[in-house]
């Protein structure tokens, strides 16, 4: 049984514009369209930084990996970069274990995180 | 204003009421209401009760289930009928989708027309069974489309099945065994043996591609060849003598695995978890490579001793991304087994899954007998998973080494 996902949206104006998404429920292959679509309705309107924050997150399966993947290629292509914030312990789990946390920037604290782009 | 002599020259163009007298069409026009819908409005749902059939006056209505569209409706088209006609529900949700007129025809007027109309009666039971014939002749199409698309798949199975190991090779001293349990007709796992004879080792592979199903599958051919091509052919002339052979044809393999579906297939975000070992028969050295798979156990008659842990990233993302080799041994009477999430994940009729624990139980007391180990466990799982559907494809290798 897979918990809707939802997703909410902040901007915060720094000294680089980022774009916090902060999403709640599991991201498996039912719900990783609706990632996809919000991510991708985001970039349209000219996002270039994405900032994950992971900590609702129950379940990451491969579909939701897949999501984060093609999400970061897109940002990388148009000059930016996606960041996760604060992983659930299962997610971070997933992340270790594939090998995301190597090439995905991961960070604990919002501050920490929006410092770094 | 529609004058009710315009209602009625409209109605007569419908199929429904065509050859039906004018007394009657006069009669059901002076029983009709106008309604008027914006854009986007719904008229009803699917399931709903209803008791009103529908003619369009002006515009244009569409016929769906949620987000789909069955079929769009202009002016002059008749719709509602079944609910109307009989006690059944809404067969499926109406929107308008411009601004629309309708007319509409409560059950109690049209059946007392019917009832002193005998002529409309004819024309109205001709136009049920036209619709009917159409919505028969429909299922009968999609019925035959979805019998090709079957056989498409089981012609992609068997396609599939060339890439895997027709036969398990011997390997003096040992015992090799695999086998892979697609949940869909086609699978995303896949496992491999094969001797690599200028090493004089056996490569054995395990490999789970993300996701299921016909995408899983055309990816699980391109990382299973690559891997053995880059195995069997190429790395080694470019080295140096005292480089470790084995060690050098496994990151050889796997490295240009990932950098060719990284860069190449970069688009699709596809990925595989790979278990790759290279088996010294003699002395039972194993060196690998465990991109982001569950670890495989080394194990004996009271358990599992060792588990070859992850020595590097899924395949297939990250470009950059750097790979160790493990090493590990197989003693004499020792065994190695190596499984996909499929058979840790497998789920019963409660939804419990099987878990690690109880693979891990189940192998060691089935290595422990004279059957083959695969073979007890492929048992043990299918009578957990019962009746419940198999949700993933369940792969399993094992390489057994002889006491003596």
């Amino acid at each position: 049984m897979s918990n809707e996902l939802r997703i909410a949206v902040s901007e915060e104006k720094g000294n680089t514009p980022v774009t916090i998404m902060y999403v709640s429920g599991d991201l498996d292959s039912k719900t990783y369209g609706d990632l996809e679509t919000k991510a991708s309705d985001l970039i349209a309107a000219g996002a270039k930084n994405i900032l994950l924050d992971l900590h609702e997150v129950h379940f990451m399966g491969s579909a939701g990996l897949r999501a984060m993947h093609a999400m970061s290629v897109k940002l990388k292509d148009a000059g930016g970069q996606l960041k996760l914030l604060n992983p659930s312990d299962p997610v971070a789990r997933v992340l270790k274990t594939l090998g995301f946390d190597r090439f995905f920037d991961i960070h604990a604290t919002r501050d920490a995180a929006l410092k770094s782009f | 204003m529609l004058s009710l002599d315009d209602a009625g020259q409209l109605l007569r163009r419908s199929a429904f009421f065509r050859s039906t007298s004018a007394s009657a069409i006069r009669a059901l026009s002076d029983h009709s209401q106008l309604v008027r819908l914006s854009a986007g409005e719904l008229l009803f749902k699917k399931g709903d009760p209803g008791s009103a059939m529908y003619f369009i006056v002006d515009g244009c209505v569409q016929v769906h289930h949620a987000e789909m569209v069955v079929i769009l409706l202009e002016r002059g088209e008749v719709f509602g009928e079944v609910a109307a006609l009989s006690s059944e529900t809404r067969t499926a949700s109406v929107s308008a989708r411009t601004d629309t007129v309708l007319m509409k025809l409560e059950r109690d007027a049209i059946y007392a027309t019917l009832a002193s109309h005998p002529d409309a009666v004819r024309s109205m039971i001709e136009a049920l069974c036209h619709r009917e014939s159409e919505v028969i002749g429909e299922k009968l199409g999609r019925m035959i489309q979805a019998r090709v698309l079957e056989h498409e798949l089981e012609i992609g199975q068997k396609i599939q099945r060339n890439f895997l190991p027709a036969t398990i090779p011997a390997m003096p001293g040992w015992q090799l065994d695999g086998m892979l349990q697609p949940a869909r007709k086609v699978a995303g796992d896949f496992y491999d043996f094969f001797m690599v004879p200028e090493l004089q080792c056996m490569g054995i592979v395990i490999g789970d591609v993300c996701d299921k199903g016909v995408g899983a599958a055309l990816f699980m051919t391109l990382f299973r060849s690559l891997i053995r091509s880059g195995a069997l052919f190429g790395g080694r002339t470019e080295r140096s003598a005292g480089d470790d052979e084995l060690e050098c044809t496994l990151l050889h393999a796997l490295r240009s695995t990932n950098r060719y579906i990284a860069s190449t297939h970069r688009g699709s975000s596809m990925f595989a978890s790979v278990f790759f070992g290279l088996i010294v028969p003699p002395t039972g050295l194993v060196r690998y490579i465990n991109a982001g798979h569950e670890a495989p156990w080394i194990g004996q008659g009271s358990g599992v001793r060792t588990q070859l842990s992850t020595t590097g990233p899924v395949v297939g993302l990250f470009e950059e991304a750097e790979y160790e080799v493990g090493s590990a041994e197989v003693r004499p009477g020792e065994w190695l087994f190596a499984y996909t999430d499929g058979a840790t994940d497998a789920q019963n009729e409660a939804g419990e899954a099987f878990s690690e624990d109880l693979l891990r139980c189940t192998v060691v007391r089935g290595a422990a007998k004279d059957a083959p180990v695969l073979e007890t466990v492929r048992q043990t799982l299918a009578g957990f998973i019962g009746k419940a559907d198999q949700f993933d494809d369940i792969t399993m290798i094992s390489a057994r080494r002889d006491l003596h």
